[in-house]
């Protein structure tokens, strides 16, 4: 039963990822101006990178985890990705709450998460969620209906 | 973890490499060297307040009216001319439109471009700028007026289009850019060309016809 649920868990964040990646690679643009929207950075070299780069990353890091290849690194860099992600939002929703008299859970704006405006409050939850399962995932040490869960170079290690 | 490096390597390695050559082949992929917010606006500066506008509940959220006023304020202070819905309505019905010396370039995607576009516009997608410089920029030359729209009130991408079409040494006393853009002309009804431009001259003609004048709406 443990083994289904992990697998699960593997499936629906690694599932995320590539739809959401995917989504960013096709507008790439839309993701560059959701990024400036954060003002965190200033270079366009900077921004350029991150637009361009990121969203194939997710769907690499997406793909190892739905098929299992490499999983507790895969999941650990996915946690790290949310939990950067997590920050920005939370950031920015902080300074919008500031700038304007609007309750926390009434701010809502388009994260660059590939998903168009959200509600912030819902949005922090649902990836404090995804960032637990993620390092999770990172900490199981045999994950099941994976290709090859454990990448190694030369005679595998004796457990 | 231990002795994991190959496994960060394969992930991170193999992931970045794959995602600095999908990014480099992608059709829509970006160019890392080019700077696609030209205005010298540093990222992020006024845009907080801007993020605000979008947010439910949020008092403080700017009209559309308000943001148009903003935006003719901030094109007056970059040196470009703003024009108001009369005055494009106004070139809708001058001649000189259909004879290529009045330019309507339409700044945003092509995606929004297909939906609906001021009639005779030019798609001219800043961020897929080679795409389309070649048809426009000569049009743009010969032109007397040329008017840059994009989506309206906060939207930039008519003052970078219009910022590449001055770089690509179109003068800029030639170009306007019409701030209330195109849900300024939505929202007064005005008459919308869809998909390519090719056969907007006969659309236009035939909007204008059907169009009913507003003295006619008086009973």
């Amino acid at each position: 039963m443990k083994n289904i649920v992990v697998t699960l868990i593997r499936v629906l964040i690694g599932g995320m990822f590539v739809y959401l990646g995917w989504t960013k690679t096709q507008d790439p643009v839309a993701f560059l101006k959701s990024i400036r929207e954060f003002g965190v950075l200033t270079e366009y070299w900077q921004m350029n990178v991150v637009a361009g780069w990121l969203p194939w990353f997710e769907v690499w890091c997406g793909l190892l985890l739905v098929l299992g290849v490499g999983v507790r690194t895969a999941a650990a860099t996915v946690g790290g990705l949310l939990l950067a992600f997590t920050g920005m939002i939370l950031w920015r929703a902080v300074q919008v709450h500031a700038a304007g008299d609007i309750a926390f859970c009434d701010i809502q704006f388009d994260c660059g998460c590939g998903t168009g405006e959200v509600v912030v409050c819902y949005k922090l939850v649902q990836n404090s969620l995804l960032t637990l399962g993620s390092f999770g995932l990172a900490f199981i040490k045999e994950h099941r209906l994976a290709l090859w869960p454990h990448v190694r170079i030369g005679k595998p290690l004796e457990e | 973890m231990k002795n994991a490096w190959p496994e960060w390597l394969f992930v991170l390695g193999v992931g970045l490499s794959l995602s600095v050559v999908l990014n480099h082949h992608s059709a829509k992929g970006l160019d890392l060297a080019r700077d696609y917010f030209p205005s010298g606006m540093p990222a992020g500066s006024g845009r907080t307040v801007g993020s605000a506008e979008s947010s439910s509940g949020a008092s403080t959220a700017p009209t559309f009216e308000n943001e148009v006023a903003e935006s003719i304020q901030r094109l007056e202070q970059k040196g470009f001319q703003a024009i108001g819905t009369d005055e494009v309505l106004a070139l809708m019905q001058d001649p000189r439109l259909e004879a290529g010396m009045v330019v309507l370039v339409d700044a945003r995607n092509e995606t929004l471009f297909q939906e609906r576009h001021i009639p005779g516009a030019y798609l001219f997608d800043h961020y897929q700028m080679d795409q389309y410089v070649d048809l426009v920029l000569p049009m743009c030359q010969i032109a007397e007026q040329v008017v840059v729209y994009c989506n309206g009130g906060h939207c930039e991408d008519s003052e970078f289009a219009a910022t590449d079409l001055v770089q690509l040494g179109v003068p800029q006393e030639k170009l306007f850019i019409y701030a209330a853009g195109m849900r300024g002309w939505n929202e007064g009804g005005h008459p919308v060309a869809l998909g390519d431009r090719f056969d907007d001259f006969d659309e236009l003609r035939t909007l204008l016809q059907v169009s009913p004048e507003p003295e006619d709406e008086q009973p």
